[in-house]
């Protein structure tokens, strides 16, 4: 799914400027405020939402090469983090919807769906 | 390798050429011009006029020249290579291949309508980029390993306990320099991962430690040590879920008992050894 529909979904509003993001490309979502989790279960080419603001969040991300960020909940990170993710290439979204509001939307529009031999 | 055939005659320069390039201006001298490619590692550079318009090359031959005609302290713009062989963005690779081949060039300059240089692209961006394209690293990495690390790299960070700002810039910066050597992404994200969690772990834990990584052509070693309280009971650290980090921590996503047990998971070796009182070794090893 392109992040262009993702925003469009999430009714999200693109936090870092410059940076191209729309047709940014993702496979699959992973929706934690867990930074352990994220980095032991999130695969690759992933979305992450979380309602974490800390430049954690983007170094996390950064590491296991998750294409974008949703901050959910209507959390915006400090312009410190925002900086810190437009020099590395990683877009960042912010929507005021709930986490299981933002996974919702998206799961019910195909994003990652899991078959059933996954689980 | 039929689809291979098919996308290779739409692989425009564009696709494949690097687009941060070093650049002289004509009025250096070739001393100046050497100690750049020195201290760069290249062999030539595009030679560039105030409206950055290419004027000429000066490359390794030519300060061979300089150094043999003890002419160093003369301008780069009497020395450097005129008509140079230059490539469109727009233009196949096959094209840069041939000119390759057929000239023995170590580089192209690739420069836009206007004469203007956009980027720069080498015989190595190529099997670069189409070993990405074919997939080779994915069936046979050891192979691009072999090709790119002809020696060992070793790096070394210190990781401040506590300071969280900086936690994280080691695992970056080796992650940064696995994918230069062109390392199997896959495997550099593992890497990235156990370094991360094992620099949070020192961040989190400990007073202070060095994380050293030693890069050869069959893997990657990485040796995590730090001085801190050490671990009490190192089975049950392994266990997922448990913890003994302060909830600040865990209010930052971190600190859920996790760390250890991912870091086994994302290595092909590992090994603690823990000290009560002094301090934590981690022995990893991911092999390409």
């Amino acid at each position: 799914m392109k992040l262009k529909k993702v925003r469009e979904l999430l009714h999200a509003k693109v936090l870092t400027e410059g940076l191209p993001w729309e047709n940014v490309e993702v496979e699959t979502a992973c929706g934690a405020d867990l930074m352990s989790d994220v980095l032991a279960f999130a695969k690759e080419k992933s979305l992450l939402l979380t309602g974490l603001i800390y430049p954690q969040v983007v170094r996390t991300s950064e590491m296991l090469d998750i294409k974008a960020i949703v901050f959910v909940r209507g959390k915006v990170p400090p312009q410190e983090v925002i900086k810190m993710a437009s020099e590395h290439g990683l877009p960042l979204l912010a929507t005021e919807l709930s986490m299981y509001h933002s996974c919702g939307c998206l799961y019910k529009e195909g994003l990652g769906l899991v078959e059933a031999d996954d689980i | 390798m039929n689809n291979f055939h098919d996308s290779q005659s739409k692989l425009i320069i564009e696709d494949m050429m690097s687009t941060c390039v070093i650049t002289v201006s004509p009025e250096m001298t070739m001393r100046e011009a050497k100690e750049i490619m020195r201290l760069k590692n290249i062999s030539g550079m595009p030679v560039i006029d105030d409206k950055k318009k290419l004027i000429g090359i000066v490359t390794i031959a030519d300060v061979i020249q300089a150094l043999d005609d003890q002419k160093l302290d003369e301008k780069v713009k009497d020395r450097m290579t005129l008509n140079v062989c230059t490539v469109k963005p727009y233009d196949s690779i096959n094209l840069a291949l041939s000119l390759f081949r057929r000239y023995q060039y170590s580089r192209l300059p690739v420069v836009n309508d206007t004469n203007l240089v956009v980027g720069i692209i080498t015989p190595n961006d190529i099997v670069k980029r189409l070993a990405n394209f074919l997939k080779l690293d994915e069936i046979n990495e050891a192979h691009i390993s072999n090709m790119v690390i002809d020696e060992t790299h070793t790096l070394e960070f210190e990781i401040k306990g506590g300071d969280f700002e900086k936690a994280g810039l080691a695992a970056s910066s080796l992650k940064k320099k696995l994918l230069d050597l062109g390392i199997n992404a896959q495997i550099v994200r593992r890497a990235a991962i156990a370094a991360y969690e094992a620099e949070m772990n020192v961040v989190i834990h400990a007073v202070e430690g060095i994380l050293k990584a030693q890069i050869s052509p069959e893997k990657l070693l990485l040796f995590i040590t730090d001085q801190g309280p050490g671990i009490e009971d190192i089975e049950k650290a392994m266990q997922i879920g448990y913890s003994t980090a302060p909830d600040q921590i865990r209010e930052m996503g971190f600190g859920a008992g996790m760390g250890l047990p991912n870091i086994k998971k994302s290595s092909d070796i590992f090994k603690i050894n823990s000290t009560l009182g002094k301090g934590t070794e981690l022995h990893i090893e991911i092999f390409f």
